[in-house]
């Protein structure tokens, strides 16, 4: 495996990139996010696979129009909200919060609610055309709120959404702008919404039940099905982080935002309710007896190769460091998953020497074959880029794109 | 008078927020999300039981057992379908509660009978019996706004709509024993004694009217404390007016008190402690926690509410208290996957 890491070295008080996405054009788009630093905004990235380096292409206050300097919690994020419209060769970001004001260090959304001088103005939605290199359109689409996690049903040309705070799930016509809220699902985001090939949305609730939504009777619905954990764990907070589609089968794998997390894999069109399997747990035995950081038991940056394998980044931490004492070293290690033997296989760590590296939150792959993943937990961020010997640059890219955040 | 800053707090920073689910964890599920948006609460007479109503066409009654040993909740049902649930109270009825649900369904207005008995310990041993009582005439529009027993349970008054229908419940049956034009309520009946109930009207005037309905009088009419939201405290009434202030009423002086502003609006739901502190949940979309207490002039915001047993739930929209008799609130999470949620406020210091 060939890696290198690529540093957001013109923004830094970035400190964050929380969205990789293929875009329509097959190239690699990137959240450079800056959510510590009061007064900041994301900005949108692209991977130069010739040059290989960074383009930085628009700060999202300025086509928003939500200045940095504002005084209201500001647009700092996109957070696993970048989506394919390939029929326009648009990409569709979705703003998401938690920067605090210019001035300020940190910024609490429950307290500030009605604030009328910080509170956050709102997630809004920008439409870059990769073609044109232009932004085409921007709109507020979640009023008062962040958007979680975004997903598009390009046939309907629906987006869907969970806001944060509220943990509302909602739904966008792009096409009339209109937004509709399906209600509160939880306390706890989701941080994915998957997509059937009926364009069918889906995702967990906290009590780790399946949700589904069915576009035709617009009906939001729990299904019987727990997200798999371990046995000394309930079923709560059993929200998934990441899911992608075999493209071939339509089967979806997942990996939970929870410690200790299990792979899973969705047949949504298995008997009326879909099929849910449990295919163990991916990342390292632990004592159970010891609290463990989601942020550092932890799975992220699933993509579904070309090569019919699926990828992840997962953390591995020496012993010393379960529990809160963090003394310990961690690292992002790329696995790769073969769905018919079931073989598990590594590939190599990912480091950055910028902080620690274990957390990876998405990845992408372009269309000839580079693979980006994003990191957090280091100031500025950055992502990985890999090569990986003998992977095949895609037939179809059109076939691979992920129609969620 | 200028209001204070607003916070740039945390969560709740005084007392203790415990969220119920409208289910026995481990046992049984919740009743779909988008019908478990709690609006109404009772307590039983035994001081036992909270009843929950939630809002909907297709409303679900919900027990919740906070107290004792037996820690789940039940859902009773819909007591009839597609109605919404107006109001419920309850009267003890030997080894089971019986109560008394006012429903708004497509057909007009029904008060609907349910009897719950409690027999043994278990959950699997809990009977409910449904008998459905429909008034004799049809009242087509959203008419109903409260619904009041008697102390002895025999009575029982349905207020709205510039109505007001007095009942008697024997056993198994319902008399209608006069239906009076009255002027139009706001919020909560009050005052309940063996003599006969309160209410507040639009334009501040308390009213008093006796079980048989042949005493109604006015006992105080304000001019500038026009009520937006009524709830029944153990002395009268606390009420909020439309530009957020509290009013107090005292039912035996039969005064007024001026009791401070909430900042925040709407206020979506208040309640009266008996030691004299005033609590109530108000903002838009995502409420805030306010507590008055005696002689302040602005309620102090403690937060947002959040639960943390067994799971975090954050509570962001409610639509009634309720005081316990240890000095608990009882909240109505009127949000989708609404539990119900228990306060414990903190000491007073001596």
């Amino acid at each position: 495996m060939d890696w290198r890491y690529l540093e957001f070295s013109e923004r830094p008080h970035s400190d964050s990139c929380w969205s990789v996405q293929t875009g329509p054009d097959g190239r690699i788009y990137i959240a450079c996010c800056t959510e510590h630093t009061g007064g900041e905004t994301a900005t949108v990235v692209r991977y130069d696979e010739d040059r290989d380096r960074l383009e930085y292409l628009f700060d999202l206050d300025e086509v928003t129009g939500d200045l940095r300097d504002s005084g209201r919690a500001t647009q700092c994020k996109i957070h696993y909200s970048f989506v394919p419209d390939p029929e326009r060769g648009l990409l569709h970001a979705a703003t998401h919060l938690s920067g605090p004001p210019k001035g300020e260090t940190r910024y609490n959304p429950w307290a500030s609610w009605s604030d009328p001088r910080r509170a956050f103005r709102g997630s809004y939605l920008v439409s870059y055309d990769t073609a044109g290199d232009a932004v085409v359109e921007s709109r507020l689409m979640i009023p008062k709120e962040g958007c979680r996690c975004l997903a598009f049903d390009a046939r309907r040309r629906v987006l869907y959404a969970v806001t944060y705070p509220r943990d509302h799930f909602v739904s966008y016509d792009l096409s009339r702008g209109e937004l509709t809220d399906h209600g509160r699902v939880g306390s706890i985001n989701t941080q994915c919404i998957f997509l059937d090939r009926r364009g069918r949305a889906f995702f967990f609730n906290d009590a780790g039940f399946l949700l589904r939504f069915d576009p035709d009777r617009q009906r939001l619905e729990q299904l019987p099905h727990v997200y798999p954990h371990e046995p000394y764990q309930s079923a709560w907070h059993g929200v998934i982080y990441d899911a992608v589609q075999n493209p071939v089968t339509g089967a979806v794998y997942m990996v939970p935002w929870k410690t200790h997390p299990h792979l899973a894999r969705y047949w949504p069109d298995d008997g009326p309710e879909g099929r849910l399997e449990d295919l163990g747990p991916v990342t390292q035995p632990r004592d159970a007896r010891e609290l463990m950081s989601v942020n550092l038991d932890h799975v992220g940056g699933l993509l579904w190769g070309a090569d019919h394998k699926l990828y992840m980044v997962r953390s591995e931490w020496t012993s010393e460091i379960c529990g809160w004492h963090r003394k310990g070293t961690t690292s992002a290690v790329l696995m790769q998953w073969e769905a018919v033997s079931g073989a598990w296989e590594s590939l190599g760590s990912l480091s950055s020497d910028r902080g620690q590296d274990h957390y990876v939150s998405r990845g992408a792959v372009s269309a000839r074959g580079t693979m980006i993943f994003g990191k957090i937990l280091t100031s500025p961020a950055g992502v990985y880029r890999t090569r990986i010997a003998g992977y095949p640059a895609m037939v179809s890219p059109r076939d691979y794109l992920r129609f969620w955040g | 008078m200028k209001p204070p800053p607003p916070v740039n707090g945390d969560f709740v920073s005084e007392g203790t927020f415990l969220a119920l689910p409208p289910c026995f964890p481990g046992v049984s599920v919740s009743v779909e999300a988008a019908a478990s948006r709690i609006h109404r609460l009772c307590l039983s007479p035994s001081g036992k039981f909270v009843y929950a109503a939630t809002r909907g066409p297709d409303a679900h009654l919900i027990q919740f057992a906070p107290k004792g040993s037996f820690g789940y909740a039940v859902d009773l049902g819909c007591p009839c379908e597609e109605a919404e649930i107006i109001a419920v109270t309850a009267r003890s009825g030997g080894e089971a509660d019986e109560l008394l649900t006012a429903m708004a369904t497509p057909e007009g207005t029904r008060v609907v009978q349910m009897r719950a008995a409690l027999l043994g310990h278990g959950i699997q041993e809990w009977h409910v019996v449904k008998s459905d009582i429909r008034l004799h005439w049809e009242f087509p529009e959203f008419w109903g706004r409260d619904l009041m027993l008697s102390p002895d349970g025999k009575k029982a008054a349905l207020i709205g709509g510039g109505k007001c229908l007095l009942l008697t419940w024997s056993e198994n049956s319902l008399k209608i024993v006069r239906e009076m034009v009255v002027s139009e309520s706001i919020g909560r009946l009050f005052g309940r004694t063996i003599n006969g109930f309160s209410w507040v009207d639009r334009i501040g005037c308390v009213w008093a009217l006796d079980w048989e309905g042949k005493a109604l009088r006015v006992l105080f009419s304000a001019e500038n404390q026009l009520p937006a939201l009524v709830s029944p405290s153990d002395l009268g009434a606390v009420w909020v007016d439309g530009g957020g202030r509290v009013w107090e009423w005292l039912s035996d002086s039969r005064e007024v008190l001026d009791r401070g502003w909430v900042s925040a609006s709407p206020v979506q739901a208040l309640c009266r402690l008996p030691d004299g502190r005033i609590y109530a949940f108000a903002g838009e979309g995502l409420s805030h926690w306010y507590v008055l207490e005696k002689g302040g002039d602005w309620a102090r915001d403690l937060g947002v509410a959040v639960s943390t047993l067994s799971s975090r739930r954050y509570g962001f929209q409610f639509g009634d208290l309720l005081a316990g008799a240890d000095g608990e609130i009882y909240a109505a999470e009127n949000d989708f996957g609404g539990h119900l949620w228990i306060y414990f406020p903190p000491l007073l210091s001596a």
